[in-house]
């Protein structure tokens, strides 16, 4: 077929966001789960029947490469032929399903084009429980699977209008939020019906050949957008080295080391050198999620506004070996796989900064996300499970300051809970919400700094869960750069002194106890000294640095709020290293 | 009794006028942006009339969102609960663009060395942990005056639970310092979230000395004129309020501006007994929708801006970067992008010839005949067509291999998938299906775009108000005095909580008469209503649900429960309810003015004052061909008159497409109501 009319691509387009937005607004907004509706944990794709991504809504990164796994799982079980207006599938096993994790449950829905299976809607949301041995089947010391919740295969949940009672009921009865869960569901089929309402809506307008050669024709300058920026960065083989603290069973590090192969104009990781899988749950990451690890960090570093569609997958190919921790095989535990997510983005950043150090940034703070607490409320008489998000300090870059503070790269648009939410409605006192000075990592560009959150537990009991990381292997510092500060978790239960914590599951604590959180900071960028010192002052000011640290990390000495310059340069003579000069003069 | 309004914006000054008889004038004018209250002396004087009779002044104004965009604005110190000064700071942790390992992030409004800290502390249920000291707060607030604070805005952890230290620390500030100004944040929003509460009172504290100083140059300048009445200002809730009122919450007038057009709206429904409307009002840089629901303005407690949050009840306004100046262009990879980058009033669109190169959607209307060269603002702007299409041809027809009017009309096409997509994405989001809906277009380029917008997205009624470029002016004329009450209360429905409700809602209805009668409100002719905030237990969003008075708690309850079916598709029965907020809303009328026309007296025949040549694509076969249009100036239609489309209709400042398969009518309010074809 010939190009389409330009200006009809871009109403099609437009039209396909549209349709998207109005299912996640359905979905969102009748979802019961707080990581949905508060943290958007979820996403809705549309594909087409070779299993191509048409479109996708556009908000959080672990989910870019997560869609397309399980659907194809989907359509490898069922038949075309089998497919009917009116099924809705269900899946959220990692191994025979393509899922990311077992909270993350996927729902499709074949759409008929005037009675001709033409695309496949899907859903994936992360609901509260599933079961397993932990609340919120959250558990970093898990072993296996099992442990972690119940496993759906890909299974039909609705032919033809006609639920199948006996597996919801078998479902729900697995879990610990039943009618959460039941929500949850509802609201991922009416945000998927609400997408094929609009889809049908399109379709009265435009036949499916016109409607097929615009999306194609997207897929294909997508394809090429991002081909020509691989193409800036120089042919070569980049190797890549990060680290995840411990698998929360085991307490040997777990490496990520990894190759990023540049050839004209495609990119391939190639995890062979990382390690078998882990046995807990904080050392391994399934292979969708390693797959959306790979494409986000890739976007991150060359059209960070492109689509999400399959033109943008094509020129990104990966080796991950089944049985290591970036592709674990049944039945590794996998819930707690953000560690070795953020580690696998970040190894592919600090690969490329060879190629493009214009273009990256140092190390990230880490760990699993959020902190939670449950337990019995006994002032308000009911149970509780609060999910703590929490925000920290970002790797600085060339000519880039860390920005903070700000959840990880990976959650997305993820936001706090206020304090005062916080105070309302859970057994818990906020003492101190602040920022943590000199945590961003000292650099010519400093790192970003992460939080100190002191909490007062006025429950009679309360139980912590985990997963802390880069309390060992801080967030690194690049070129010259230092280290951001250590995330920390420090607990006082009245009886002993402060303690610190790792990975712990259902911890528990009494009443007065004391909780210290406090994110880690971002790695700094070149070498501290060769700060511009008005940079410094200004930290200072602010209290972002103290003064000592202005004095013993970045040579500048600050005598009644204003530079010494002379003794600043007797401390730095001699010491300023060159700051790293763009390896490649043109082309970024 | 006559009544005049005054819409001062960016860049025009609109005042209207109703005199005894009920009769409306316009006058246009040019803001000064130096003192606004020139502008609007020099538009008076144009009414050349007496004027001692004007009963009441109605104000809209954009000094405060103007400031806050600019940056002219005093060094704000905040005063903070020990242990949260960078609540401000951290905000709520999201990134802005999630993929951008450089994500910026807004630089915080108070830097950190203004703010301070206080030993004092409130618990959850309003009890006092820690005491305040008069001392420390003195200590502290003098701290910040020598680190060169101007203003000092209070926020106190938990202080919506009990605000008795914010008071206090008020009252020890106004001592020690009795001219320096100061806002604290249960006097602006009474509700839980440390974030957005901080926000809003730093903002407002800002805009202390900004508005108050406007105010005072607005008095005298009223007084030269010799208005007697007391000024109303316009607020972002769609009414107005006292001077007084204003000088102490000065953030609640930031969206003043479009709101005018959204009440102006809902007057207009009921005299066109269209009670569901979307509002669109398109200007130069942005296209803005608003909502009417069964004949009420659709509301919202938060809004924000420079992705700042305000607490405070507001039009529900949605802004989206499409006006006559967006410009059209081709992005990275190659694909056809209209917006949002606007050429603005300055370079200005091509074919102003004021140095503007970049074709915009205005130079797109005239290719393609939708606009008259020759009577662009009636005649008194010298326009080049030549301009606007070498503009065209050289950065969007030839690239893509395009004739130039095929280029124009692709331009105009896609900017409407923009608009409908703001409309769409709008309505969808507060849960209402758009096509059920009339809308309502005005400002410069709404009657450009309404008919075709109405068919992308299946409405069926369009509505071009008269004055639609001056429509908020009017919206402003007729506006009620409004206040909106708001406590946050958590309850659960399990149990039976109707007397305790009540409580709750006699209390905080008690408080809004005080400050009612403190603003000397007639109380007798205001009606107050209430309305809850609830959800099912375990859910994060709430719905706004309206109560009675007394309560009826069943009543609640299923109401919450249809509402959610509307909205969800299903309901959780049986699963308990939890109601988080009461609000109460007082409104009072000033008097009411129908928006009439002038009119040519019905029967009269209208003729048209020529015709034009127009491309033209039909949505059924996606053809474009010129079609020729005849040409009506908008003063001679008379009413009840029938206008099958093709037909252009023109006024001064505005232009209105009749489409093929449209027909267009003239109502005796001087709008144009379109049954819009398929």
């Amino acid at each position: 077929m010939n190009q389409p009319d330009p200006v009809v691509v871009e109403v099609i387009r437009n039209r396909l966001a549209s349709v998207l937005f109005a299912g996640s607004i359905a979905l969102k907004r009748a979802a019961y789960s707080t990581v949905i509706t508060e943290a958007d944990d979820f996403s809705i794709a549309i594909f087409d029947t070779r299993c191509q991504l048409v479109a996708q809504l556009d908000q959080l990164p672990i989910f870019l490469g997560a869609m397309p796994e399980p659907l194809r799982t989907f359509v490898d079980k069922f038949s075309y032929d089998e497919m009917q207006p009116g099924d809705v599938y269900i899946s959220n096993d990692p191994f025979t399903a393509g899922g990311t994790h077992k909270n993350d449950i996927n729902i499709m829905v074949p759409v008929f084009v005037q009675g001709i299976l033409r695309l496949l809607v899907m859903s994936k949301a992360h609901w509260s429980d599933i079961g397993g041995k932990s609340p919120g089947s959250w558990s970093p010391d898990a072993t296996t699977s099992f442990e972690e919740g119940l496993s759906i295969p890909s299974i039909r949940l609705i032919k033809a209008g006609q639920l199948n009672q006996d597996v919801l009921d078998l479902v729900l009865a697995n879990t610990r939020l039943q009618t959460n869960n039941k929500g949850d569901l509802l609201a991922q089929i009416s945000g998927c019906h609400v997408v094929i309402r609009g889809l049908d809506e399109l379709f009265r307008k435009y036949d499916w050949e016109l409607f097929s050669a615009v999306y194609n024709t997207i897929l294909d300058r997508t394809e090429a957008l991002v081909r020509r920026h691989i193409s800036d960065i120089p042919d070569g083989v980049y190797r890549g080295f990060e680290q995840v603290d411990d698998d929360g069973v085991n307490s040997g590090p777990i490496p990520i080391d990894l190759d990023v192969i540049i050839e004209g104009s495609s990119l391939t990781v190639d995890f062979s050198r990382c390690p078998p899988q882990a046995d807990g749950a904080c050392g391994n990451s399934s292979y969708a999620r390693t797959l959306s690890m790979v494409r986000t960090a890739v976007r991150s570093l060359t059209a960070i506004n492109v689509p999400s569609n399959e033109g943008y997958f094509r020129p990104i190919r990966v080796v991950a070996p089944p049985g290591s921790v970036v592709h674990p095989v049944a039945p590794a535990p996998v819930t707690l796989g953000n560690h070795v997510a953020r580690a696998l983005r970040e190894a592919i950043v600090s690969a490329l900064s060879q190629a493009i150090p214009d273009r990256v940034v140092a190390g990230q703070f880490g760990g699993a996300l959020t902190m939670i607490m449950s337990g019995a409320d006994t002032a308000r008489n009911r149970e509780f499970i609060y999910v703590s998000p929490y925000a920290g300090g970002w790797g600085a870059g060339c000519r880039h300051d860390g920005t903070f503070p700000l959840m990880m790269l990976e959650g997305g648009r993820m936001r706090n809970v206020p304090c005062e939410v916080v105070e309302q409605l859970y057994p818990l006192r906020v003492e101190s919400y602040a920022l943590r000075p000199d945590s961003g990592g000292p650099g010519e560009w400093r790192g970003g700094l992460g939080i100190q959150t002191d909490l007062l537990v006025l429950a009679p009991e309360l139980r912590l869960s985990v997963a802390m990381d880069r309390h060992r292997f801080p967030a690194p510092g690049l070129f010259g750069g230092e280290n951001g500060a250590h995330s920390r978790l420090f607990v006082h239960d009245g009886n002993q002194d402060w303690r610190e914590i790792t990975k712990v599951a259902g911890y528990r604590l009494s009443r007065g106890s004391l909780i210290s959180h406090r994110s880690g900071g971002g790695g700094g960028f070149g070498p501290p000294r060769a700060r511009d010192p008005a940079r410094v002052l200004a930290d200072v000011v602010a209290g972002y640095v103290t003064p000592e640290s202005a004095r013993d990390r970045f040579g500048i000495v600050i005598v009644d709020g204003q530079v010494d310059a002379e003794n600043s340069k007797s401390l730095r003579e001699g010491q300023v290293e060159p700051s790293p000069r763009r390896r490649r003069p043109a082309g970024l | 009794m006559a009544r005049l309004a005054a819409d001062i914006g960016g860049t025009f000054t609109d005042l209207v006028l109703c005199d005894d008889d009920g009769k409306v004038t316009l006058v246009k004018t040019f803001t000064t942006p130096d003192d606004q209250s020139e502008g609007l002396a020099k538009g008076f004087a144009r009414f050349g009339r007496q004027t001692g009779s004007i009963q009441h002044f109605l104000h809209g104004t954009t000094v405060v969102l103007n400031a806050i965009l600019t940056g002219a604005w005093p060094v704000v110190g905040l005063l903070t609960t020990r242990g949260f000064r960078d609540v401000l700071e951290i905000m709520r942790g999201d990134a802005q663009e999630p993929y951008n390992l450089k994500t910026p992030k807004s630089a915080p409004l108070v830097p950190r060395r203004l703010r301070l800290e206080v030993e004092e502390r409130m618990a959850a249920d309003g009890a006092v942990l820690t005491p305040i000291s008069d001392e420390d707060v003195r200590r502290q607030v003098e701290e910040l005056l020598r680190r060169g604070a101007e203003v000092v805005a209070v926020c106190f952890f938990n202080a919506y639970a009990n605000p008795a230290h914010e008071q206090a620390a008020l009252r020890i500030i106004q001592t020690a310092f009795p001219e320096l100004p100061v806002s604290i944040s249960t006097a602006v929003a009474l509700e839980w979230r440390e974030f957005e509460r901080t926000s809003t009172v730093v903002l407002n504290a800002g805009a202390l000395p900004v508005v108050r100083r406007y105010l005072q140059v607005l008095t005298d300048r009223l007084r030269s004129l010799s208005i007697d009445a007391p000024a109303l200002i316009m607020q972002s809730n769609g009414g107005v309020t006292s001077v007084a009122r204003t000088r102490m919450a000065p953030i609640r007038t930031v969206m003043s501006g479009p709101v005018g057009g959204v009440v102006a709206a809902r007057g207009l429904g009921e005299a066109l007994a269209l009670r569901d409307l979307i509002t669109l009002d398109i200007g130069g840089t942005s296209a803005d929708v608003g909502l009417v629901q069964g004949g009420e303005l659709v509301t919202k407690y938060q809004n924000s801006v420079r992705g700042w949050p305000i607490l405070s009840m507001s039009v529900d306004v949605h802004s989206v970067g499409a006006g006559g100046g967006s410009i059209a262009h081709l992005d990275e990879m190659g694909a056809f992008k209209v917006g949002p980058r606007s050429a603005a009033a300055v370079p200005g669109p091509a074919c102003f010839g004021r140095g503007g190169e970049l074709p915009t959607v205005t130079d797109a209307h005239l290719i393609v005949g939708n606009l008259d060269p020759a009577y662009f603002l009636g005649g008194e702007v010298p326009i080049h067509p030549d301009r606007a299409a070498r503009a065209f041809e050289r950065h969007i027809a030839a690239p893509l291999n395009l004739a130039v009017p095929i280029a124009a009309l692709g331009a105009i096409d896609i900017i409407n998938t923009v608009m409908a997509t703001a409309i769409r994405d709008h309505s969808v989001v507060r849960g209402h299906d758009p096509r059920e809906f009339a809308l309502v277009a005005f400002g410069g380029c709404g009657g450009l775009h309404a008919s075709q917008l109405a068919r992308a997205i299946g409405m069926r009624t369009v509505v071009i108000p008269p004055m639609s470029s001056a429509f908020s002016a009017l919206g402003i004329l007729g506006s009620d005095l409004r206040r909106d009450f708001t406590r946050t209360y958590l309850g659960s429905l399990a149990g039976d909580i109707t007397q305790e409700l009540d409580g709750a809602f006699g209390r905080l209805e008690a408080e809004a008469r005080a400050e009612l009668r403190a603003d000397g409100v007639d109380l007798h002719n205001t009606a107050m209503s209430r309305s809850v905030d609830i959800r099912y237990v375990g859910q994060q969003f709430t719905m706004d649900v309206a109560a009675s008075s007394p309560c009826d708690q069943r009543a609640i309850a299923t109401a919450f429960i249809r509402e959610h079916r509307a909205l969800y598709g299903h309901a959780m029965e049986g699963n308990a309810m939890e109601v988080t907020g009461l609000r109460v809303t007082a409104i009072s009328a000033v008097g009411k003015t129908a928006v009439a026309a002038k009119l040519a007296p019905a029967g009269a025949t209208a003729r048209a004052k020529g015709e034009r040549r127009v491309l033209y694509r039909s949505e059924l076969t996606e053809r474009a061909e010129w079609l020729t249009y005849p040409v009506f100036d908008r003063v001679t239609l008379p009413e009840g008159m029938r206008l099958p489309g093709p037909a252009i209709v023109e006024e001064t400042s505005s232009t209105t497409l009749v489409l093929p398969g449209d027909e267009a009518r003239v109502h005796a309010s001087g709008s144009l109501v379109m049954t819009v074809g398929r």
